[in-house]
């Protein structure tokens, strides 16, 4: 037993090691990526810091809080929100996915390792686009009561794994179709809006919250921005991580059917 | 002048071909891009919904400026975006050799070679749009206020494409340049708030260094009638000036290419 723990854990640094030098080696295009992320998070506390016209609070948050509440997040997105749904189509459209399903390891831990790879390397990278960021909205910063507890690590790393196989899930549908990559740009509409990427959950209107409440996107990386933030009272922060838990296991569930029923439709193109 | 104008109609022709083969497809990329015209008319009406201006742009002003930036990042996208992306591969693959030796000019070619028509329904929708905020508009606005809003769109244009160009050209040295287009997209993303929400020295940079603020911010104002009257010469000033700039740098570059392949 503590002898396959050893090889599978071998394994498993090896992988991320591979990768984690690959995203080096990329780091090129590596920062035009995490850009493409940083820039329209860090332009809205402007946008917003010009909308308060004297008013004290917007959707519940301060304009201190509301530059508070860009810079956590997008801190936490370069952690949490995974997009490999491009990277699994292209793989099973160019047939290269084939090389996965013949090695001794599973490709979804492929999967998983490699993204963590990518993810550590970003962190490293984002951490002076945090600092300008963070002396640029200095002024406005003076909210100061975190919650570093257990809560926040939970919806943190559950986060992440909801994000993940919400896009695995997603990825694997191109064992079935053809044409996926107008579904994923479509897919992005209520992700970036419900996971409040663009603009806090809490500034919508209450029809739209309480929709969002029984969507995916919110758990991603709302929840734990808010209750870093100590927004979130702690009951209805565990009932976030409980809908975390949910969705893992319900999404997880959804991609072994894909999983399962797609081999039965994958032709590897190219063999 | 006149055979380049016969060769781009017959481009639009190839164009149009091109997308009527794969119908399916044509449609969906439609749709798509139809969907993100309206998340960013959601977007505006969740910011509106908990505020009356953003910097002294009211709601119509907004939709007024978010219109402006679709059309022209459509007319963009539809005329030289894809063409000019496409260039690093050309120049990494080799196959910049076979424009090179084509008797038209090669920068003509490498811009505007392929027509993308699956922003048409963005164009129309952005333009539909555009209409409604205008014809909301009180008082409207009268003859010059319109000619001087599409005079200053054509510079913003021009500015955007020499921009671009300016940026790919540099794939003949640094080669891997593949998603420079996702970094001027994500550019261009700040170009649909008002430029005003940037203060000091940074507002001044994006006016004039980078000219975010001539894509729409500056033509809306005009189109509102609160554009100081002296930012229309300025604007078409610098767009002669960077595009001369793009050219002769791309004049540069290609003096410079030697070739992948061969």
């Amino acid at each position: 037993m503590l002898k396959r723990f050893h090889l599978w854990w071998r394994k498993v640094r090896a992988i991320f090691s591979i990768y984690f030098q690959d995203s080096l080696a990329y780091r090129g295009q590596a920062i035009v990526w995490i850009l493409t992320d940083v820039v329209p998070a860090m332009v809205m506390p402007l946008v917003w810091l010009s909308a308060y016209n004297g008013k004290s609070a917007i959707g519940g948050y301060s304009p201190g809080e509301m530059v508070l509440y860009y810079l956590c997040m997008v801190t936490f997105t370069n952690f949490v929100v995974a997009h490999l749904m491009w990277d699994v189509a292209t793989e099973i459209k160019e047939g290269r996915f084939s090389v996965y399903l013949v090695r001794p390891f599973s490709y979804c831990q492929t999967l998983m390792i490699s993204n963590l790879a990518w993810r550590v390397f970003r962190l490293m990278v984002f951490v002076p686009m945090l600092a300008l960021g963070v002396w640029i909205y200095a002024p406005h910063i003076t909210h100061l009561r975190y919650e570093w507890g257990i809560t926040f690590w939970l919806a943190l790393v559950l986060g992440h794994v909801v994000s993940f196989m919400l896009s695995y899930a997603l990825g694997l549908l191109a064992l079935f179709f053809q044409e996926v990559f107008s579904v994923y740009n479509i897919y992005y509409i209520p992700m970036l809006f419900l996971s409040g990427q663009l603009v806090p959950i809490g500034v919508f209107p209450d029809w739209l919250q309480a929709v969002s409440r029984y969507m995916p996107f919110q758990y991603t990386v709302a929840l734990p921005t808010e209750v870093f933030m100590g927004r979130v009272p702690d009951s209805l922060a565990w009932q976030g991580i409980g809908m975390q838990v949910l969705w893992t296991v319900l999404l997880y569930g959804l991609s072994r059917v894909f999983w399962r029923k797609g081999l039965l439709y994958y032709t590897g193109v190219g063999m | 002048m006149r055979r380049y104008w016969r060769l781009y109609r017959v481009f639009w022709r190839n164009g149009f071909r091109r997308e009527i083969e794969f119908r399916a497809n044509f449609w969906a990329k439609v749709i798509t891009n139809f969907a993100w015209l309206f998340f960013f008319i959601a977007l505006v009406e969740v910011i509106y919904a908990r505020t009356n201006a953003i910097a002294g742009w009211n709601r119509n002003d907004a939709f007024l400026l978010v219109a402006t930036c679709y059309w022209m990042s459509s007319v963009a996208s539809i005329t030289f975006f894809r063409n000019l992306g496409m260039l690093p591969s050309l120049v990494r693959l080799g196959t910049f050799d076979f424009v090179v030796v084509k008797p038209v000019s090669s920068l003509f070619w490498v811009s505007f070679r392929f027509v993308n028509m699956d922003e048409i329904g963005t164009l129309i929708g952005s333009f539909a749009m555009l209409g409604y905020a205008v014809s909301r508009m009180r008082p409207l606005p009268d003859v010059e206020q319109v000619v001087e809003y599409f005079v200053l769109c054509l510079s913003g244009l021009t500015m955007y494409y020499s921009f671009y160009l300016l940026t790919m050209t540099t794939s003949f040295w640094l080669v891997r340049v593949d998603n420079l287009s996702a970094l001027i997209d994500t550019i261009l993303y700040m170009a649909r708030f008002p430029t005003d929400i940037f203060r000091g020295i940074l507002q001044r940079v994006l006016t004039f260094v980078i000219p975010l603020a001539f894509i729409a911010t500056i033509p809306s104002k005009a189109m509102l009638g609160r554009m100081e009257w002296w930012l229309l010469p300025v604007g078409v000033g610098l767009a002669a000036f960077f595009l001369a700039c793009a050219v002769a740098f791309w004049r540069f570059a290609t003096t410079r290419y030697s070739s992948a392949s061969s």
